[in-house]
């Protein structure tokens, strides 16, 4: 996979993303909009039943209509629709006994709700529930995930293709030992612990009302695609977030994605390689020397010294390109 | 890998389930317990400053006991207008607080349940780092199982050695609509007999599992009205792992002919000099009996290489 299929591809992520983004704003936005003013009706209807001249709730007025009516207080039912609507952006104010629908499913989240959908990430502080949306959300899912898949392991292809240019450069033989694999792994983990969590993190503590251990737990439980959505950046109310912020998030978790995938296949390609098979294929393996520059799966290698070996051939570059295996 | 390792990796995974169920239903059990103590001495301060005798709740006090009640929900915390009582339930049993750590290793993360604690999200960390790995490992090996023994089966019935454009379109067609109802269309009939739910709340819970998105609007064995039996959260772990390994299977049959009939493929297949494997020889792990597969010369240990599995996220 050459560079400019590689933009390609994440330039169509990003479209899909927005594209996405518009569809389930517009869609998800008005179911919970019309929820939304259902239960303020529902809401002031309860609030009429009680006599608000009070500037109180009698217990005894409820509990006389417990003995009346079948179904809850009026209190407890309130409450319970209260809690029902919270998901529609229904907010109740006790203090003035009013009510308002805050619209969930603005621009910037219903792009980031696309966003956890085809990283699978799914936090499911925004999730759709309609119909409609819902069906929408399986046919998006089942385009964007291939979609973000392949081009995050492209990416990561990429990187641990990089990676082991560099360090045959800087190990100079070409031969690897067991040893300067292991510390090709560590340093690498390393890298990537720094790069995707911990740099990261601080970035977060800055731009959300967080704490370190808290950004560091929600980075880490999002770049694994665990995504509780017990913490979801970008989504606290009180909290103005510049628009860069988003794009970052975005970025961020594409990288941490590839990054993980470059580890991964890092891993794999040494264990295959030093395992019992691993060693016998590649004593069994003709020299396979490219005599020009060729591109082999998208790799471009350059370093014919590399090549020259006899323990690297066609059969290894091939296994630095990852695969797409979920 | 051979079956006797996928099967010791299975084991692994479900040993590693119900370890770390054990893990945090004592970490966090705990911790939920102590707050939702506290947030019952809380309500009970609250109550006690109205004036009882009134028998009325003054608004701001309400908005204070409804914060409190919304703000404990999730250590369980239950509080019953009609009584002014309050109870607190254990969310972390030992069915839930494995089925939590099935949604870290499988990185579905429902979010229904998670750690509140900062030992029980350190622990959280570190069982992902150990599980997320491990679970891959075998549902991908699991995968390239299946379909080693797809193409093996196709082949027996094609006949021809030579696999068409049409023919692969056609396994890669028929494999996706088995996917389809094997884990989607067959465990949501099951589901809408052991959950409250239609049948298109099924449907869509399961392909939203399998995804591994997992928003947690929609969990399986959570409706706290429903009485679940023992072996329906069993199936429900075998569904998972199942399914995913099937959705591994057709991915790499996908990329296996994608990568076959692209141009490099094609030149990579030309160029290729024929390996034929003079004994029944375990490649890769997949042991290839059919010689007639391997001598049509398109297919070389290369193409067995990628049938296997690698994991890579």
């Amino acid at each position: 996979m050459n560079w400019k299929i590689l933009l390609g591809l994440v330039i169509c992520y990003f479209i899909y993303l927005i594209v996405g983004g518009i569809i389930f704003m517009i869609v998800e936005g008005n179911y919970d909009a019309q929820k939304c003013e259902e239960t303020t009706h529902t809401i002031e209807n309860i609030i009429f039943e009680v006599d608000m001249n009070k500037s109180a709730i009698p217990i005894t007025s409820l509990l006389d209509l417990t003995q009346k009516i079948a179904s809850a207080s009026p209190i407890r039912r309130m409450l319970k629709e209260i809690s029902n609507a919270e998901k529609y952006g229904f907010i109740f104010d006790f203090t003035t006994m009013t009510s308002t629908c805050v619209n969930n499913w603005h621009f910037e989240a219903s792009v980031f709700f696309a966003g956890t959908v085809v990283t699978t990430i799914g936090y499911g502080h925004l999730y759709p529930k309609s119909h409609l949306g819902r069906a929408i959300c399986i046919i998006y899912a089942l385009i964007g995930i291939p979609l973000f898949t392949i081009m995050f392991t492209g990416l990561g292809g990429k990187i641990a293709g990089l990676v082991l240019k560099l360090e045959t450069r800087i190990n100079g033989k070409a031969t690897r030992t067991w040893v300067s694999k292991v510390l090709l792994i560590t340093v690498i983990s390393l890298m990537y612990a720094v790069l995707c969590l911990l740099i990261p993190s601080i970035l977060f503590v800055s731009f959300e009302p967080w704490s370190y251990e808290d950004a560091l737990y929600y980075s880490f439980i999002s770049i694994t695609t665990i995504g509780f959505g017990d913490i979801v950046a970008g989504t606290d109310p009180s909290t103005k977030y510049i628009p860069i912020y988003r794009i970052m998030v975005y970025f961020w978790i594409l990288f941490g994605m590839a990054f993980m995938a470059t580890v991964m296949s890092l891993i794999s390609n040494f264990f295959k390689e030093t395992g019992k098979k691993g060693k016998k294929r590649i004593q069994n393996r003709r020299n396979v020397v490219p005599k020009q520059k060729d591109e082999v799966d998208g790799e471009e290698f350059e370093t014919e010294a590399a090549l020259d070996d006899g323990n690297r051939t066609k059969e290894d570059e091939n296994n630095l390109y990852i695969k797409e295996c979920s």
